[in-house]
């Protein structure tokens, strides 16, 4: 169902944060300040390659003002973190491998003396030959970058005989694809503070996806006791992936505890640009062949991932990509493989989509290519690969069973840009429109506004987005409730409000499950010393969670609620059923209050007040296949395009999403996460790059690092829900959070293709090249 | 209810406020020095470097206080100072502050002449009725510049003074024939357009000067405009754009680009009426340009706009 205000009933309303952060009057973790704090900035890496010959702090020492350097001779017990792999220097000992690579940190009492105080550290590098690229750094002779070599991770999955089945195809399209390295871009940098307790604990006052990991990585940083630091986590200005792993937390707090007082770090952009995470550059190369009536047979992939410096979540991202690699399509035969390799450029990790945007471009693209090949509408070519609801998952591992593929397909019919019909009049777009000018109405809607110049066309993709952390690896999940003395129901989950949007989705599943009302509750969450381990705010996981757990939650809390209100009240307990503020006499629901208010009960029981946990994982497949999925989202977008021949410009007209996901918890944040989530994806197809040239970044802010605004996205987008699950699978709504940035660029390419005839293999789509594509780009002069 | 956990409420906030909205009117000369107790105090800094503030009542005060200051810069909208002194790119000892000058933000048509104060914001330009009948071609100019909320403050004068080689309105005014009145506390001068640019970020300006008004002669009946532009997202600074004057019998015609060098580049000549022709006319004036990023494409574009500029002129549609 299409997702309208007109449509949602009293399910359509704003978050309950939302109000005040579109005010402006939420305070941030970077906005605390606190008596006697100081300011803590961090110095990073002159040179993407070298070794340290020397750190020299004494004369930044003795500036006035200056309360304490740091370098790695500071740090009590482990100078790495990493989420999977501690691998990535707190403080560099004797080696930089990118020029985000930390040297030493200062607590000042302003930032402008933090700032001198780093300009009078001494450092002596001695530079290094940098590994620019995965290719490089794959060669024989290249500078090992680790231990190990330059191999981060590799990965691969076979099926069948794929070079064999090549033999039998009709078709064959062999293509490389580039993907760009995309800055999270979120609008509130990495920082916040950390303050030493009287006790000799510390609370960490900064944004993160998993408040307990934070803990436990700065508990071996540290040399303390996990249950010594307390993580404050929420909320935060934006994630999207880049504040999963550590990023200032430890220079914050090796400072507070060196000097005993609050510190806070908040990078500058310029600092975030140079320091923190990006979405991995990927090279993917497809070799995909199919029958004369567009059946895949065979399809080989291999992938090369430029991770960077250090390893953070490089490995699984890989997987992730190796997995989704097929797309939604049943394939006999497969070849994948992947490498993710180290490189002095930045230090790539988690980024919405997790991989799969990169892989599912590229198949996207063969399936494209394919088509147009033999002729048959793309529409249709996909319908006849499709994936059935009872096949395995991508990796050959039992999944629950889902027709959400054949659901987002069918609905891209219901768009009202997508031309209904199939066939050849269906928006088969190779090379049409060749001719300048011309006139004809061969591409997919012609000629709009009698503007020759200007070509409009249509374009769909598909995508299959796992959700969860995959086999073999811990994922955590659960949740409490419990009735606090003042009568508010305390709902706590160990999760972080990124922007997402989790306090509205808690809100809503808490009073429609529990029959509460919103004002009845205490939501707790992004917060160590009072919320339940609920694992990772990653992976479109929280919302899966929290439903699944307030579900397990609620018969033994319902139950423990009405027996405490049949004993205060006297009524039989059959009677009594969980209401809008406390506990109502079903055989009077007419009535204008509840028999017990929850207040009443929480004062009049005044000791063992109700409460409910649980603690269970988040589904996974039963076979041991490493990172495979169990539940699986699908999406389908549709793309209108205007491309303007003479400056190459891309308007996106329509950016339309069918999404399976089951039921929708709370439609604004829904059609929130899917529109933001296109225009996120719009901008990794459009404009969006950081380039590096020799290991250093061509970008320090947003001057010269485009994202989409207001002005760039479409001002329509209709997002279609399907909510229905197949029997046999109870596990209710999916998170949203990324499935709306997975299969927009391969969109947004094929409705280029179908107004213009440019294929795009490398994004962000260059209006350079579709300008050079129409030979000198001038011959279009003449229809203006 | 509460959406959060109680630190929000129980712990210090920033209390920060804006030091902009800290600034009184005052009906002398008045220094406010709140910002270096501030800074004294340990505070946290603002982004730009200290700076004393002056807000004068008229011009005669703003112009001495221009020359009793060294070192002084003018604040009217404050679209490019800001932003160059929060980088600290540019540390004035003292702003005068003239956004109050409604005298300089007028704008009149008299004896064939359009005189356009130096206060006037792009926004009163792009909607001013006077302007949209007699150069119809600056309004839509001044509409394209930045977005609505920069037009809204960013002024004339210090789009001008700026100079800012991808900026709308210098090339326009050198596509006019506009003159720039150049006042200080002790003289006047008039500079033309065309000799007031010196190149990237440079101009004529002199130290205590003040662009107070401009003069463009109202188009003989015969003449016609175009303009246009093009960047990457709306809003953005062009990666080129021209403005196209067709003079009629017996005149010159013109392009003035901006966007592909160091600032507005006029040409005079006599635009052929073949399509092909034009294009090769328009392709060899824009081999002299060498815009540093992406030269080819970006010469292409200043053929492309100023085709545009053309047809527009052409059609009198600017």
């Amino acid at each position: 169902m299409l997702i309208r205000p007109e449509t949602m009933g009293d399910t359509w309303r704003p978050r309950p944060d939302g109000p005040a952060k579109v005010t402006g009057s939420l305070p941030y973790l970077t906005d605390l300040v606190f008596p006697n704090m100081l300011i803590g900035k961090v110095l990073r890496s002159a040179y993407p390659h070298a070794e340290l010959e020397s750190i020299d702090t004494d004369e930044a020492k003795r500036l006035p003002g200056v309360h304490a350097i740091l370098t790695h001779e500071d740090v009590p017990r482990m100078n790495r973190f990493g989420i999977v792999m501690p691998d990535q220097p707190v403080f560099c000992e004797d080696r930089v491998r990118f020029v985000g690579d930390a040297i030493c940190a200062v607590a000042a009492d302003t930032a402008e003396i933090a700032t001198q105080a780093l300009r009078l550290v001494k450092v002596v590098y001695r530079p290094l030959p940098v590994v620019t690229n995965p290719e490089a750094a794959l060669t024989e002779d290249a500078p090992r970058l680790h231990p190990n070599g330059n191999v981060l991770h590799r990965a691969g999955y076979r099926r069948g005989k794929a070079q064999d089945a090549m033999a039998d195809c009709s078709v064959i399209v062999e293509e490389t694809y580039e993907t760009p390295r995309q800055m999270h871009a979120y609008l509130e940098t990495e920082g916040g503070v950390v303050v030493p307790e009287e006790d000799g604990s510390i609370t960490v006052y900064m944004g993160t996806q998993h408040g307990y990991r934070d803990r436990q990585q700065l508990a071996r940083i540290l040399a303390m006791p996990e249950h010594a630091i307390r993580i404050v986590s929420s909320p935060m200005g934006g994630s999207f992936g880049g504040k999963d792993e550590l990023n200032v937390q430890p220079y914050a707090a090796l400072l507070a505890l060196a000097t005993g007082r609050p510190v806070k770090i908040h990078q500058t952009r310029a600092e975030s640009v140079r320091s923190a995470l990006k979405r991995h550059p990927m090279q993917i190369h497809m070799r995909t062949g199919a029958d004369a009536n567009g059946h895949i047979l065979a399809h080989q992939v291999s992938i090369v991932a430029d991770t960077g410096a250090y390893a953070t979540l490089g490995p699984a991202v890989l997987d992730f990509a190796v997995e989704h690699a097929t797309g939604p399509y049943r394939i006999p035969n497969l070849e994948i493989e992947g490498v993710s390799v180290f490189t002095n450029n930045g230090v790539s990790g988690e980024f919405r989509g997790f991989g799969g945007n990169q892989v599912t471009f590229a198949v996207e693209g063969q399936v494209e290519r394919l088509a147009a090949k033999l002729g048959i509408d793309p529409w249709e070519m996909r319908r006849r690969n499709l994936r059935h609801a009872e096949d395995l998952g991508p990796l050959g591992q039992r999944i629950a069973p889902t027709d959400g593929a054949a659901q987002v397909l069918e609905a891209i019919r219901r768009s009202p840009v997508w031309p209904a019909q199939t066939g050849a009049a269906g928006p088969v777009g190779v090379g049409s429109g060749a001719d300048v000018g011309s006139g004809s109405g061969a591409t997919g809607e012609g000629l709009p506004l009698g503007l020759p110049w200007k070509r409009r066309g249509v374009g769909m993709a598909l995508a299959m987005h796992g959700s969860g952390l995959g086999f073999g690896r811990p994922d955590p999940a659960g949740g409490r409730l419990s009735l606090m003395p003042n009568g508010k129901v305390e709902v706590a989950f160990g999760f972080e409000e990124v922007g997402q949007g989790l306090l509205a989705v808690i809100e809503q599943l808490a009073t429609s499950e529990l029959g509460c009302a919103p004002e009845d509750l205490c939501i707790r969450i992004g917060d160590t010393a009072v919320v339940p381990v609920s694992g990772s705010t990653t992976a479109s996981r929280a919302t899966n969670v929290v439903y699944q757990a307030i579900r397990r939650m609620k018969p033994s809390w319902q139950a423990e609620m009405v027996a405490a209100a049949a004993r205060l009240t006297g009524l039989p307990a059959e009677r009594l059923r969980l209401g809008p503020g406390g506990v109502w006499d079903s055989e009077r629901m007419g009535a204008d209050r509840p028999v017990l208010s929850y207040r009443s009960l929480a004062q009049q029981r005044s000791q063992h007040l109700p409460t409910a946990e649980a603690h269970f994982s988040f589904p996974t497949t039963p076979d041991a296949v490493t990172g495979g999925h169990y539940l699986y989202t699908f999406g389908a977008v549709v793309a209108q395009v205007e491309v303007d021949l003479l400056t190459g410009s891309i308007e996106v007209r329509r950016l339309d999403q069918a999404i399976a996901a089951g039921p929708v918890i709370h439609p604004m944040g829904y059609a929130g996460q899917i529109e933001g989530g296109g225009s996120m994806a719009l901008g990794f197809t459009l404009m969006e790059d950081v380039p590096m040239t020799e290991g250093f970044y061509e970008v320090g802010n947003f001057d010269s690092y485009l994202i989409p605004t207001i002005a760039d996205v479409p001002r329509t987008v209709d997002v279609d829900a399907i909510e229905q699950l197949l029997p046999g699978d109870p596990f209710g709504p999916r998170g949203v959070g990324e499935i709306g940035t997975v299969a927009v660029a391969p969109a947004i390419a094929a409705a280029v293709h179908n107004a213009c005839g440019y294929v795009a293999h490398r994004l962000p789509i260059s209006p350079k090249e579709i300008v050079q594509s129409w030979g000198d780009g001038t011959a279009g002069i003449g229809h203006l | 209810m509460r959406a959060f956990s109680d630190w929000q409420t129980n712990k210090p906030h920033d209390e920060r406020v804006h030091d902009n909205e800290q600034v009184t009117t005052s009906n002398k000369h008045q220094v406010h020095d709140n910002v270096t107790k501030r800074y004294a105090k340990g505070r946290e800094a603002m982004k730009p470097a200290v700076f004393q503030y002056v807000r004068p009542n008229n011009l005669q005060e703003a112009l001495s206080a221009l020359r009793d200051n060294a070192d002084a810069k003018l604040l009217a909208g404050g679209q490019s100072l800001i932003p160059l002194m929060n980088f600290r790119l540019s540390r004035p000892t003292t702003l005068v502050d003239i956004s109050q000058l409604k005298e300089l933000a007028t704008i009149s048509v008299s004896e064939g002449t359009v005189h356009i104060g130096g206060l006037v914001r792009h926004q009163q330009l792009h909607e001013d009725e006077q302007i949209r009948e007699v150069l119809p071609v600056l309004s839509k100019a001044a509409g394209e510049v930045g977005h609505w909320a920069i037009r809204n403050r960013g002024t004339l004068g210090g789009s001008l003074s700026h100079a800012d080689p991808a900026a709308e309105l210098p090339a326009a005014m050198v596509a006019l024939h506009a003159t720039l009145l150049l006042e200080s506390a002790d003289s006047a001068r008039e500079v033309p357009a065309e000799e007031f640019f010196l190149g990237f970020l440079t101009t004529d300006l002199q130290d205590g000067e003040m662009i107070t008004s401009v003069k463009i002669p109202v188009p003989a009946p015969n003449a016609k405009y175009g303009f246009a532009e093009f960047a990457r997202r709306p809003g953005d600074f062009a990666l080129a754009g021209a403005y196209v004057e067709l003079s009629g019998e017996g005149g010159t015609d013109a392009v003035t680009w901006f966007g592909v060098s160091g600032g507005p580049e006029r040409r005079e000549l006599s635009i052929a009426k073949e399509t092909s022709d034009r294009a090769e006319q328009f392709k060899e004036l824009a081999e002299e340009f060498d815009p540093v990023e992406d030269p080819a494409y970006r010469k292409h574009l200043a053929v492309v706009v100023a085709e545009q500029a053309y047809q527009q002129a052409r059609k009198g549609q600017a």
